[in-house]
């Protein structure tokens, strides 16, 4: 019964592995990417193990970056990375982005947006960022681009890499509804950072 | 006979061909070619011919060749 999900599975890690040796971005990609971008001609700091962070201005509101490292392939650790940052900062919200299992029926590349800790993984870096953020009485909202396990895995196609400008213009209306001129908010960008430099 | 439809690779699944999308930091130009070893989102290439402002890889991604 599980032969064929088997099998497309490790037809797309087979796949996967020549976009990794050009250091080419995968579908999972788009969480740093969007929040690269966001940290270009900012200074980075680093946080956690392969994971940096960076103090923008986004509407009068002081943003604080957070993602995994690249262009290397790797996710960092966005839990202790998130959970050190909302001790430190005491921030008035959060907003996670990352790449989220579509239906079968779904578009590829449609954004959603909700409330809660947007991050997959075995559930440590999810247990340690809600923790943190219940503690603080922080909201949380999540931005998740839509895409298949095979997509998320193999390199990224058009319609994943074009919704930058999308959940751009997402956590500029949040931060306007949502929060107050002088706030701080943490933006993080979960993902596998592979191909991509902030 | 439904299960190789339900999830069996797709032998007849067109290659796709990877490309870069390079844009001025300023003007915004568009520019689409073939992808390069080397290229990286968000790499800095050189200078605008129009406005001297930076040109970076806005976007690297995988999409099927036109059919011509």
């Amino acid at each position: 019964m599980i032969i064929p999900f088997l099998m497309l599975q490790a037809d797309a890690l087979n796949k996967a592995m020549a976009t990794f040796k050009k250091n080419q971005p995968i579908g999972d990609a788009i969480g740093p990417m969007i929040v690269g971008k966001l940290m270009l001609e900012h200074d980075k700091h680093d946080i956690a193990v392969d994971t940096v962070y960076a103090e923008s201005d986004i509407s009068g509101r002081k943003a604080i970056l957070v993602t995994a490292k690249g262009p290397a392939g790797t996710v960092g650790q966005p839990g202790n990375a998130v959970q050190e940052l909302i001790n430190k900062e005491n921030p008035s919200l959060l907003i996670m982005i990352d790449a989220a299992l579509k239906l079968e029926g779904e578009k590829t590349g449609e954004v959603a947006e909700g409330i809660g800790a947007a991050i997959g993984g075995i559930g440590v870096d999810k247990f340690k960022i809600e923790e943190a953020a219940t503690n603080s009485n922080l909201p949380v909202y999540a931005i998740v681009v839509k895409q298949s396990l095979v997509e998320a895995i193999s390199l990224m196609t058009k319609e994943i890499a074009e919704s930058v400008d999308t959940v751009h213009n997402i956590i500029n209306r949040i931060i306007e509804e949502r929060t107050n001129p002088d706030d701080k908010i943490i933006i993080v960008g979960v993902g596998n950072t592979i191909g991509v430099i902030q | 006979m439904s299960l190789p439809i339900m999830g069996a690779p797709d032998k007849k699944a067109k290659k796709l061909t990877v490309y870069t999308i390079e844009e001025c930091v300023k003007c915004k130009k568009p520019d689409k070619r073939e992808f390069k070893d080397g290229d990286l989102v968000h790499k800095i290439l050189g200078k605008c011919k129009d406005c001297n402002e930076n040109i970076m890889i806005s976007l690297i991604y995988g999409e099927e060749p036109k059919k011509n």
